[in-house]
């Protein structure tokens, strides 16, 4: 579904991406872990295309060339981003805020269910429909912008950590939703995430980025019982 | 009809019956003039205050609709709808390039972009002699005509009336739809808007342009009630002035620019005391500064909630309390 090869990213000359290749098949979920500054933002970016990558790199989704395509056009293609920190509209209501995902849907009447739909999937937002979203607790608004990405009905769905900043009971929460529910969906899932071990219960693989380069990747069976993974990431510890 | 719309429709009965009860040439003048800026600063509410975009060069867009219509009226001797015409059409292209900086730029670096586009506009007014005749001015501009003869200034004031009314309808529907919620996204967070795949550079593009044809038609209409046009009109101040008509006004407030071009024009003109005159734009500017500071959101949110007060509605519930 989405294949990415030898993909360059620089900020003003400063390589963040440094060849990286990738791949992602439909129906599965992939999550990309690494320390801060490994360039996991920078990979969801380039694939939004909210950054332009360097020549001769390549993002193909459903096998169609996206690198150079403008943000706006990359949404209707299928790939919706729920992004780092969550990024809600503070001063558009719940309710707008979820609609404002189906911007580029042609569907109008089937998107207008689908807003509805996702007060069932998310009842903590019931009721809320007409208050503002930057009223809404840090979970909360992490629902909400899981919602707005959900309400353009992608194929791939990137989740940027969705952990930052929230309290463990509303992070196995999301979580839980991410393993249960989207997978009902029938969504694939890229998940960039610092939480290795909440990263592998969800996961089918995984690809590890260090400095801007993938450093290892596999299924989660193979990278938990692998040695490198075991004492960089869990300090020893079996998962 | 429920109880607010009736009041609210007696105030405008109210401010539509002025003319007909004070004669004052002059007042009626100025309440023409705050009407055509009130045009201006309604844009600004959809610009910075919808879309979050800065704006410190609308004067700018005053001028050319000003001089385009005068000039075009002039050379190929065509009614003035025409005129009016053929300036927000230009003002439309103009709009739209002068968008495309903010495409790339916000904020600080976007309000120096608007306030050296306001320069070059009135440099060129200034120096363009052959055309607009530059420090002198243009003369002899049509005024607009009824059957036959030169409008009066109380019939111009309903005229202007009008075109603000449509102008206010135009904005609030568009508010309210789809591209206003667009817009306040934009507003809120311009990369999120982006991820949730909205075209950020078209909304931009239609709102700059929208607030750039207001400007437009209200420099067009000035033209032809003052027949006479000078660059002093346009300079770089009255952009700020502008901006300072829908603050006062209540930028976040659909009625802000209606309220605030009415109030920031007409407050000095009300202090203008026999033998305080040298006072009066002290004076004006001072009961800004106290507004500004007093009621931070604006007039129009409070005269929304004296009207609420006044029909019985509760804000809370937006219903009307039984008592």
């Amino acid at each position: 579904m989405l294949r990415i090869k030898d993909l360059n990213v620089s900020y003003n000359g400063i390589p963040a991406l440094k060849g990286v290749s990738l791949e992602v098949k439909e129906g599965e979920t992939v999550s990309v872990l690494g320390p801060n500054g490994a360039g996991k933002t920078t990979l969801l970016r380039a694939i939004s295309g909210l950054v332009q990558p360097s020549p001769g790199s390549s993002i193909e989704f459903m096998g169609r060339e996206i690198v150079g395509m403008p943000a706006a056009n990359i949404v209707p293609l299928g790939i919706a981003q729920v992004p780092e920190g969550r990024q809600i509209f503070p001063e558009l209501t719940v309710l707008e805020n979820i609609e404002i995902g189906t911007a580029r849907r042609t569907d109008r009447a089937e998107a207008k269910k689908d807003v509805l739909r996702m007060f069932d999937l998310f009842p903590e937002l019931k009721g809320r429909e007409k208050q503002n979203g930057g009223t809404l607790s840090g979970g909360e608004q992490q629902m909400l912008a899981m919602c707005r990405a959900l309400a353009s009905k992608p194929r791939l769905l990137m989740i940027d950590e969705p952990s930052m900043g929230l309290a463990p009971v509303v992070v196995q929460r999301i979580f839980r939703f991410i393993k249960n529910e989207i997978r009902k969906l029938g969504i694939t899932v890229l998940l960039v995430e610092q939480n290795t071990a909440l990263s592998f219960a969800v996961s089918d693989r995984a690809y590890i980025l260090a400095q801007g380069q993938v450093a290892m990747s596999g299924t989660v069976a193979e990278l938990s019982r692998d040695q490198r993974v075991k004492e960089t990431y869990f300090r020893g510890r079996t998962v | 009809m429920n109880r607010k719309s009736v009041i609210m429709l007696v105030i405008l009965a109210a401010f539509l019956a002025i003319p007909l009860v004070d004669s004052n040439q002059y007042h009626i003048y100025m309440l023409d003039r705050a009407l055509l800026n009130a045009m201006i600063a309604s844009g600004l509410v959809a610009l910075t205050g919808l879309a979050g975009q800065m704006s410190l060069g609308h004067a700018a867009f005053y001028g050319i609709g000003a001089y385009a219509s005068a000039i075009v009226t002039k050379t190929f001797g065509v009614p003035v709808i025409v005129g009016v015409i053929s300036a927000a059409v230009l003002c439309l292209v103009i709009g739209m390039l002068l968008s495309i900086p903010s495409f790339k730029l916000s904020g600080f670096y976007l309000s120096l972009v608007t306030i050296s586009f306001g320069n070059i506009v009135w440099t060129v007014i200034v120096n363009w002699y052959s055309l607009t005749g530059g420090s002198l001015g243009l003369l002899g501009i049509q005024p607009i005509r009824i059957a036959g003869r030169a409008i009066t200034r109380t019939e111009f004031f309903y005229l202007a009336a009008a075109v603000l009314a449509l102008i206010y309808f135009v904005t609030t529907r568009m508010a309210r739809s789809y591209i206003g919620r667009g817009l306040r996204a934009v507003r809120d967070d311009e990369m999120a808007a982006e991820t949730a795949g909205i075209d950020t550079k078209r909304l931009k593009l239609l709102v700059f342009s929208l607030s750039a044809i207001y400007a437009g038609i209200a420099g067009a209409l000035y033209a032809h009630l003052s027949t006479f046009l000078s660059p002093e009109s346009f300079v770089q101040a009255e952009s700020a002035n502008f901006v300072a008509m829908s603050v006062v006004g209540g930028i976040r407030h659909m009625l802000g620019g209606t309220i605030g071009g009415l109030a920031v024009t007409m407050i000095p003109e009300m202090l203008r005391v026999k033998g305080w005159e040298i006072y009066y734009l002290m004076g004006s500017s001072l009961a800004i500064l106290v507004l500004v500071i007093m009621l931070p959101n604006g007039l129009a949110p409070s005269f929304e909630k004296f009207i609420d007060r006044l029909a019985g509605i509760d804000r809370k519930s937006g219903k009307r309390q039984v008592k």
